[in-house]
């Protein structure tokens, strides 16, 4: 084959994505966010002198400095005068872990169950789909209370019980989706092919879902971060006085009317990065769907 | 019906129409001045490729285009009434529906599946300010015109409760609803069974006449055109190449592409017979049913798809299944595949019970090529990642001779290096063809198992496929198993015809003297109902 017929094969396909997602908007703004937030959340010892535990309660209920406060501590303090800012950093830490870590496990056991349900139907929907309706009438926050009683609080059960309870969206998205998918000609020439199940799963249906799991895996990334909250909010959270931002929010509630910066602030931080994630994986949809290659 | 014509104005006409419709960089102009006029009873006939601008046509008549789509004519008018000036509203007031109605092709999705039929037909008038017992009656009075069998018991069912077949029925009586002057019958047969084809056909043809409405049919199959068009109107890229009466279009072309249309519709077409090889298939009494039920407590309800089936198929023969839709061929495909095991009989691969047959081995005696090339190719992988899959598989080959080989089987399919990485939402209907067949090929199968490998294609793309297959048939000395509903494809390739109705062989012979000699009535009626030129 001669060098010009080469030239002529066009670009390799992962090159092609990487050009793609470099013109996305969403993916450079989120991107963008993201990798901010990781870098404060890494280098959160440098970033501030106070420590996020150290109280010092003459100096507490100092507001933000845009609201009439002083540059000693930008953020302000909260109630026991902990230095707002570094526990918005080293809080940063908690939420990103919680987040990143509660929905992956909640993928990892939706997608798993759904593909399963989806593929296989018969017998393994019908008790796939038991376990779907054992879970969603369960009260999800009394369990979730339970367990962490019971195992005792702190941010790795935290995490564990937050994904635990939360794999239904990525259950019935990947079933619905596998089945759909399944039916596809491309599935029955796989397995004309003499294909077992795994590499027709992993190759053929797997790719055709995954739009669908970046959506919800998104969504659920925001979801288990409030949830981290809620846990604190109720006193079987991540253990004080370690910060994450769900603590902060419930903390700074009693205060909301005298001095709402005690909300805002870890809301707004929240909100940001929430927004980030979403918008990096609409455009990671959005790049890698077949309908984008034109 | 339909008095306020006079026979001497044209029901409808359109004077130099262009439509540009917005595209990612630029405009495509659909279509590109084009001219028609169209009296009463007569029937124009267009036919082009997809994407030559017909439907594009059609939806301007109607005022129907995509948003963004411009539209610019010295003149367009439809029973008397200038569409070019009026606004949706009025269009929806007066047009659609009133002065020209339209049919689509696939009936299956043409009604809405939660309304009775009743109340879709009468709704298309009592929308419009007419009573509700003017409108039952006059959607009865329909219903017993298109042929639907007990109107009156039918007319609160639902659309599922219906055939595909009385459901173009019933979508052809609520297009007359409101008398219109003109019909646009876009596809109207190509989603149905050729003998269904051939009814809904000479309906249009009766209402036509009994009605006195112009009928506009959009086709691609030139069969059609010349039992059921006055005139023809041939496009290409959006202008009209030629225009005529149908006899003297289809008889002399002018246009040089008209000519390839025609020429390349699938033609009889006699190789010698191939030498009596080995069996490689032979099946034995096989039958299959499924059993489901519909609730929880609900009775089991069997369904036979095959009966009792039994043929053989020799190295190097080419053998069709012919038969409408739940005729039972794709199950038996299906079964040949190892998609699906048969209840009872006996199926042997190559001498072997096809149950003892390993997946693998099986699948280098025999791979499929699927109806649909949009489906039958996974979009996530690239046209490389598609064909070598197989090697994958079957652990064949280092890297490069993969690479290598899929290489090879793109140039003997046709396909063009540059298509090495691209995808398949980039490619045409006939190159996702190509790549189906190369994917099939690249094991070095003996027996290619052909479901309605043409049915999705343009004409044209079809003899392309059609004359690709002859030439591997030959060179790789394949043998295939050839399933199709069209029996002009069957006619070009098959050595051999099996014909099934309702799961059971009805008939089966050689090619040449089944078509010439059809002993069973069914394939008298299969035969029948194909349009020929």
């Amino acid at each position: 084959m001669s060098a010009v017929d080469l030239d002529l094969e066009g670009e390799p396909p992962l090159r092609a994505t990487l050009r793609r997602m470099r013109h996305h908007k969403g993916i450079v703004f989120g991107g963008v966010v993201v990798v901010i937030f990781m870098l404060l959340a890494v280098f959160a010892p440098l970033l501030t002198p106070y420590d996020y535990a150290t109280q010092n309660i003459a100096n507490r209920m100092v507001p933000p400095v845009w609201a009439g406060g002083n540059w000693t501590h930008p953020f302000g303090t909260d109630h026991l005068g902990r230095d707002y800012l570094a526990r918005l950093l080293y809080g940063t830490r908690i939420s990103v872990i919680v987040g990143v870590g509660a929905s992956t496990i909640g993928c990892c056991i939706g997608v798993t169950l759904g593909l399963a349900a989806g593929y296989w139907g018969g017998r393994v929907d019908r008790f796939v789909s038991f376990l779907l309706a054992c879970q969603l009438a369960m009260p999800t926050i009394l369990l979730a209370m339970a367990l962490v009683f019971i195992i005792g609080p702190s941010t790795l059960v935290v995490i564990c019980v937050v994904g635990v309870l939360h794999w239904n969206l990525f259950l019935v998205v990947t079933r619905a989706a596998t089945m759909r998918v399944r039916e596809m000609e491309f599935v029955q020439a796989s397995r004309a092919l003499g294909a077992s199940p795994m590499p027709i799963i992993t190759h053929d249906v797997l790719p055709n879902v995954t739009s669908h799991i970046i959506v919800i895996y998104t969504f659920e990334f925001g979801k288990a971060i409030l949830a981290e909250a809620t846990l604190s909010f109720l006193g079987v959270g991540v253990p004080a006085p370690a910060p994450s931002w769900g603590l902060m929010i419930a903390e700074g509630r009693n205060a909301l009317f005298f001095q709402p910066w005690l909300v805002i602030i870890p809301g707004a931080a929240l909100f940001l990065l929430v927004i980030a994630v979403n918008l990096m994986g609409d455009g990671l949809r959005d790049v890698t769907a077949p309908e984008a290659r034109q | 019906m339909n008095e306020q014509t006079n026979a001497s104005q044209p029901t409808a006409e359109i004077e130099n129409l262009t439509v540009s419709l917005p595209v990612p960089g630029g405009t495509l102009e659909a279509v590109k001045g084009l001219s028609l006029s169209l009296s009463p009873r007569e029937t124009l006939g267009i036919v082009g490729e997809s994407g030559s601008g017909k439907s594009m046509t059609a939806l301007a008549l109607m005022g129907l285009l995509p948003p963004g789509a411009r539209v610019e004519a010295d003149r367009m008018q439809v029973g008397g009434a200038d569409i070019l000036t009026m606004s949706d509203r009025q269009l929806s007031a007066d047009i659609r529906g009133h002065k020209a109605a339209m049919i689509f092709q696939e009936p299956m999705t043409s009604l809405n599946p939660v309304y009775s039929i009743g109340r879709q037909l009468t709704e298309a008038m009592t929308m419009h300010g007419q009573r509700y017992d003017t409108a039952r009656t006059r959607a009865l009075e329909l219903l017993h015109a298109v042929g639907l069998p007990d109107p009156e018991e039918r007319f609160s069912q639902y659309p599922h409760q219906f055939s595909g077949g009385q459901r173009q029925r019933i979508l052809i009586a609520m297009a007359l609803m409101n008398s219109p002057g003109l019909l646009i019958a876009d596809e109207p047969t190509t989603a149905l069974d050729v003998t269904i084809q051939a009814q809904i056909l000479d309906l249009l043809k009766e209402m036509r006449e009994k009605l006195g409405i112009a009928v506009i049919l959009i086709t691609h199959d030139f069969g059609v055109l010349s039992h059921h068009a006055d005139r023809v109107m041939v496009m290409l890229k959006g202008e009209v190449i030629e225009t005529g009466r149908t006899e003297a279009v289809l008889r002399k072309p002018q246009h040089e592409y008209t000519r390839r249309l025609i020429d390349s519709l699938p033609k009889a077409h006699s190789r010698p017979p191939p030498p009596d090889g080995t069996a490689l298939i032979e099946v034995e009494q096989v039958s299959q049913s499924y059993k489901f039920r519909r609730g929880l407590f609900s009775p089991i309800r069997t369904i036979e798809a095959v009966k009792d089936v039994s043929f053989t198929l020799s190295e190097g023969e080419t053998l069709a299944f012919v038969g409408e839709s739940g005729s039972g061929k794709s199950t038996l495909a299906r079964m040949l595949l190892g998609l699906e095991a048969p209840k009872a009989g006996r199926i042997r691969l190559d001498g072997t019970d096809i149950a003892s047959v390993p997946d693998k081995v099986r699948a280098h005696l025999l791979q499929p090529i699927f109806q649909d090339p949009y489906g039958s190719l996974n979009p996530r992988m690239s046209v490389s990642q598609i064909i070598r899959r197989p090697l994958d598989i079957h652990e064949i080959g280092t890297r490069a001779e993969r690479a290598e080989r899929t290489r090879a089987v793109m140039e003997q399919t046709g396909l063009s290096p540059r298509f090495f990485h691209a995808f398949p939402s980039q490619m045409s209907g006939g190159q996702r063809q190509r790549v189906a067949i190369a994917r099939a090929l690249i094991l070095n199968p003996r027996i290619i198992v052909c479901d309605e490998p043409t049915s999705a294609l343009d004409v044209s793309i079809q003899a392309q496929i059609l004359t690709l297959l002859e030439g591997l048939r030959g060179r790789l000395n394949l043998t295939l198993l050839l399933i199709t509903h069209d029996l002009g494809v069957v006619r070009q390739m098959a050595d051999r015809v099996i014909v099934m109705q309702d799961g059971q062989v009805v008939e089966a012979g050689m090619t040449a003297e089944l078509f010439a000699a059809p002993t069973q009535d069914y394939t008298r009626t299969l035969l029948a109902s194909v349009s020929a030129l």
